[in-house]
């Protein structure tokens, strides 16, 4: 018995609960232990000895108050988006779009064997991939539409961000699509499906997978394009992206028992920062749990925009170049995603982590970062690059660009 | 004298839209609230904005409450969330928590205990104020469950039910926990050891393995 091991049942043996033999002996032989083990029963005592503290006189009215005021105020982005998901009719749409998806689905599969269309690559005996992938993402974002008016919220919203959701609608596109190319397996068909289907709309199309928008930023872009024309043009190159969707859209959203569809392709990156605060898929809406609640706001560090959500093979997926910008018809190109930081007093080491890992880059910081001044900003709409630059700008550091996500960051004047 | 409406009949009442059922579930509940979270975060200011901002989750949360477990417990663990939220800006922003005065703290009843002199009575909100001051200086996390057990006297069961953990995890950290706190306060142990004043087991059935 070892000093350390004793003081793991200290609190059982103070509290006269059963404790090893060889506990009480080595507490009883050890001066250390004894002293210890009088010290940790004395610092018990006197935390029990402070005297209890209360509310002040009129605490419950000023927070009846505040309730009336948050009840006033319009609920933000976030909180209608959540709101909506944690609805109970949102729950049903999604099984019942799951279910109509299913059979439609199977439906179309008899379809395709019936054809028995001839296939490019010669591996066309290969049935569909499991129903249960395609079954969930294509039915995600027709629980959407079931939703109702405030599905179609959704679905335009996070269409503009880039979370293109195949619709309930698409099943006559589905029906269209090539059912040969369904030779490979499981997600890697989803994916080059995604990308050969995208190929004709990629040119329209950011180049890169880039971490996600905020979720604020792609609810700010819906107006700024014809949402109808955005939402066409997110469903036909969504399409496969719905399809990538189980894995994207399960960060944010599958892990709640939304049958891991998610949004779509794209969901994972806005919803699931939205859902960074109260990890491990809470979101589900048969199980509040609101003992997670993390108070709305800004989430990440100190209200960072944080990365996209995880992302699996789907994100795989788009890197074919399925990535849609905000606004219609995919005409703006942005080549990194705009993201806000908020930077309090913090020290500049962890400002470019934050950055770091927001934006996926390469940081490789070739000078001191210690005695620095701390780092306190504001930076809304950059890019993680321009971010990582105005940050080390203030305590007299460079950045470098080293190409393809990598930057250097030296000493002011030197070059790396 | 009329029978206080049990708590899930003021959550069922909530979930109608009652505010006035909220009303005396703040009331009923709030003042623990308080007293958990001023000492977790060693500001009665911050307390209060804590509390208040639970209870506002808790009111925009009552429809989707279950009651798979009991209100208090789903509030507690709603403030415990905002508390170690609170803290960890605080901490970082290094807006530690304000260590007051004793003269200042409201932790000191303003009536001294009859049975003390004016000598006892300083001593004592001295003594208070060192063991606040070491808590404060424990980690957050620590701070509540000790708050919980050894202020509150909350059971294992009910901090595992707030915590969503194990019994043998809440015992394991409250172990840890109490360790920290013993070290936070090595100088004033000294100086109780070396007036032959150190507390001994009182309370909670402590000291049953004294050895």
């Amino acid at each position: 018995m070892t000093c350390r091991e004793a003081e793991d049942h200290f609190l059982a043996q103070s509290l006269g609960e059963p404790t090893p033999e060889t506990v009480r002996a080595h507490v009883e032989a050890c001066h250390t232990c004894r002293k210890s083990y009088a010290e940790f029963v004395a610092a018990g005592a006197l935390l029990r000895s402070l005297p209890r503290v209360t509310a002040r006189p009129g605490f419950a009215d000023g927070v009846l108050a505040e309730i009336a005021k948050a009840e006033e105020r319009p609920p933000s982005a976030w909180g209608r988006v959540r709101r909506l998901v944690l609805h109970p009719a949102f729950a049903v749409g999604v099984a019942g779009a799951a279910v109509v998806t299913v059979i439609a689905l199977g439906g179309l599969e008899r379809e395709n064997a019936m054809r028995s269309l001839p296939v490019a690559s010669g591996a066309a005996a290969t049935p569909l991939p499991s129903h249960g992938a395609d079954a969930g993402s294509s039915s995600a974002p027709a629980g959407a539409k079931s939703a109702g008016a405030a599905g179609d919220e959704i679905a335009a919203k996070s269409g503009a961000a880039g979370a293109q959701a195949t619709s309930a609608g698409d099943l006559d596109t589905a029906k269209k699509a090539e059912p040969s190319t369904s030779a490979l397996a499981g997600d890697t068909v989803v994916g080059k499906r995604a990308a050969s289907r995208s190929e004709h709309t990629a040119e329209r199309e950011s180049p890169a997978l880039e971490p996600s928008a905020t979720l604020g930023e792609s609810m700010e872009a819906v107006p700024t394009g014809s949402a109808a024309e955005g939402g066409r043009s997110a469903r036909a190159d969504g399409e496969a992206m719905g399809y990538s969707s189980p894995s994207a859209g399960g960060g944010g959203l599958g892990g709640g028992g939304l049958g891991g569809g998610g949004y779509g392709g794209g969901a994972g990156g806005s919803l699931g920062d939205a859902f960074r605060g109260a990890p491990g898929g809470k979101a589900g809406p048969t199980d509040m749990a609101v003992g997670d609640h993390r108070p709305e706001g800004p989430v990440g560090p100190k209200g960072s925009a944080g990365p996209a959500g995880p992302r699996g093979p789907a994100g795989a997926a788009a890197q074919g170049g399925t990535r849609l910008t905000p606004g219609a018809g995919g005409a703006t190109v942005r080549p990194q995603a705009a993201l806000n930081f908020s930077f309090r007093d913090v020290p500049i080491k962890e400002a470019i982590d934050n950055i770091a890992a927001a934006g996926k880059l390469v940081v490789d910081v070739r000078a001191p970062l210690a005695g620095r001044p701390r780092v306190t900003a504001e930076l809304r709409r950059v890019t993680p690059a321009d971010a990582l630059k105005r940050v080390c700008g203030k305590v007299g550091l460079d950045v470098e660009e080293a190409g393809d996500k990598r930057y250097v960051v030296v000493e002011r004047g030197e070059s790396p | 004298m009329p029978e206080q409406p049990t708590d899930v009949e003021l959550v069922r009442r909530c979930q109608a839209g009652d505010s006035a059922a909220f009303d005396t579930l703040v009331r009923r509940h709030g003042p623990r609230a308080v007293g958990m979270a001023y000492r977790t975060l060693g500001d009665l200011d911050a307390a209060h904005d804590a509390v208040q901002e639970a209870f506002v989750a808790a009111w925009r949360a009552i429809p989707r409450f279950r009651g798979d477990a009991a209100f208090s417990t789903w509030l507690f663990r709603i403030m415990h969330n905002v508390c170690l939220d609170h803290a960890k800006r605080r901490e970082r922003s290094r807006e530690l928590p304000i260590e007051r005065r004793s003269d200042e703290d409201p932790a000191v009843p303003e009536v001294p205990d009859p049975g003390q002199g004016p000598a006892e009575a300083a001593e004592q909100a001295e003594l208070h104020a060192q063991v606040h001051k070491a808590l404060a200086r424990v980690p957050a996390h620590f701070r509540m469950i000790l708050t919980m057990f050894d202020i509150e006297g909350m059971s294992y069961e009910e901090i595992g039910a707030i915590l969503r953990v194990p019994i043998g995890t809440v015992k394991s950290r409250l172990n840890r926990a109490r360790h920290a706190l013993r070290r936070q306060l090595a100088p004033a142990m000294e100086q109780l050891a070396g007036r032959g004043s150190l507390p001994g087991e009182h309370a909670r059935a402590e000291g049953g393995g004294a050895p």
